[in-house]
């Protein structure tokens, strides 16, 4: 019975080992650096010690492991063929989130609905969003990290206080999100906010006034929305360009965007098909955390598990939204395709959190059969 | 609880329907800008006018092909066509197949 369980998984873990092994290969061959040998050997070998034995130890969920991984090392695959070296940063930084993952996952088995939880993340995100405001010279871009600390802050609240300061809380983080001028931070915040109100109190008198502050702070931040510095007809454009199997050679529209998102780099050197199907890994990702958001045994993980999953697959769906030229952004990056450090650990970090929830829902599953075994 | 599950699965389904509405404007988006339309599809044109059930469903067939006039045998128009070498029988195109 066992066995006809773990096949799969092992047949889709074995399938990303090898097509990791590939996408460094087929270009280590073609150009003969020694770092694209290395990352060849490197990558592999760390996605089967998390794979194996850190999930075994740490007790995390092994689809959600795997396809973070495929998707961080899809992003240092796009670097690796225009710079090996780049590609090797890329790798450290995916090491850090690695770290945070695994912080992540061993956080969520001691954290509790207490109100010292609920003030300290509170505060720190408040205070990470407001720091650019009160001081300009402070450019680190951690909204990615203030955003999952006051995920876990609203997820605390919402589950100890009652919704009211849960909602002040959110409400706050959104109106400095517009302020600090990042209204597809702000968007993605709002609609999972909006999303978790109405999973956990689905009353009237509490969505109505939560979805009017927003729809009026949207209606201001928008109104106030500067023109893109790309023109996104040519970002599209660009992207096209690249045709449906990409090329060595970066298309010159491509070449010259921003690096920090990595999603046009997988376009132009995998082509439209390649990054379509990454891009399609999200669905299966996000299917897998509301499931185990559904399985959760606690108030707190349930609602935990559900806004990591609503807050990185709005994420995904807003900046693919945003390339193809139907949403009028173009500084937000396809989660775990970021070269930004603190955005991927913060991804991971989150990532973590959803792999400790389903390790937990396991143990508790088992303890659940133990019982059931000793009334027997 | 039990209720939050059932909102929860609902959100599953409200994610799961954003996904492919973006998976499809996206490729929609692509495919405009690249110039790919369902009309610039010569196969899909030649498909469309071959299972046509009628000759006259597709009136302007024969001002596409201006060598059916001189033919010596006069043969209609619809035969000239890929796909349509022998003469239709009636069964055959009335069912549309």
């Amino acid at each position: 019975m066992s066995k006809q369980k773990s096949s799969p998984r092992f047949r889709f873990t074995g399938a990303v080992l090898l097509l990791s092994i590939l996408i460094f290969l087929v270009p280590a061959l073609q150009n003969g650096s020694s770092t694209l040998y290395l990352l060849c050997v490197l990558i592999p070998c760390i996605m089967l010690f998390a794979g194996t034995l850190l999930a075994r130890m740490f007790s995390l969920d092994r689809m959600i492991l795997t396809l973070s991984f495929w998707l961080c090392t899809v992003g240092i695959a796009a670097l690796a063929l225009s710079d090996p070296e780049a590609a090797m940063a890329q790798s450290l930084r995916c090491g850090a989130g690695l770290a945070a993952l695994l912080c992540g996952s061993i956080l969520i088995r001691s954290l509790s609905a207490s109100l010292l939880t609920s003030v300290c993340s509170a505060f720190l995100g408040l205070l990470l969003l407001a720091g650019k405001l009160l001081a300009p010279a402070f450019s680190l871009p951690l909204t990615e990290v203030a955003l999952a600390l006051l995920l876990v802050s609203f997820g605390t609240l919402l589950t100890r206080q009652g919704p009211l300061s849960a909602i002040l809380c959110a409400s706050a983080a959104l109106a400095l999100l517009l302020f600090r001028g990042e209204p597809a931070e702000a968007l993605i915040w709002g609609i999972t906010i909006l999303l978790l109100l109405f999973a956990v109190d689905g009353r009237l008198v509490i969505l109505l006034p939560a979805a009017a502050v927003m729809a009026v702070l949207f209606f201001v931040a928008f109104s106030l929305l500067p023109a893109p510095a790309v023109p996104q007809e040519n970002m599209i454009s660009a992207l096209v360009s690249a045709g449906g199997l990409g090329s060595d050679s970066l298309p010159e529209a491509i070449a010259s965007l921003d690096k920090v998102s990595l999603f046009p780099l997988v376009t132009g050197h995998y082509g439209l098909a390649f990054s379509g199907l990454t891009v399609l890994l999200f669905l299966p990702f996000t299917l897998r955390g509301t499931t185990v958001a559904s399985v959760a045994r606690s108030r707190l993980h349930g609602m935990l598990a559900m806004g990591i999953s609503l807050l990185l697959s709005l994420r995904a769906l807003i900046a693919l939204l945003s390339l193809f030229g139907f949403l009028p952004f173009t500084d937000i990056a396809v989660p775990f395709l970021t070269s930004s450090l603190p955005g991927l650990c913060a991804e991971l970090f989150l990532t973590g959190l959803l792999c400790g929830i389903s390790g937990r829902n396991d143990a508790d599953l088992a303890e659940d059969a133990h019982l059931a075994m000793l009334a027997q | 609880m039990k209720q939050m599950r059932s909102r929860f699965r609902l959100i599953t389904l409200i994610l799961f329907c954003a996904f492919l509405l973006t998976f499809v404007l996206c490729t929609g988006n692509v495919l405009k800008t690249a110039g790919i339309t369902l009309s610039s599809l010569p196969s899909f044109a030649g498909i469309s006018l071959s299972v046509s059930p009628e000759p006259s469903a597709s009136p302007d067939v024969s001002a596409e092909i201006p060598s059916a006039s001189v033919q010596p045998e006069p043969t209609p128009a619809e035969n000239d066509l890929p796909g349509t070498d022998n003469s239709p029988e009636q069964e055959y195109n009335t069912t549309g197949l």
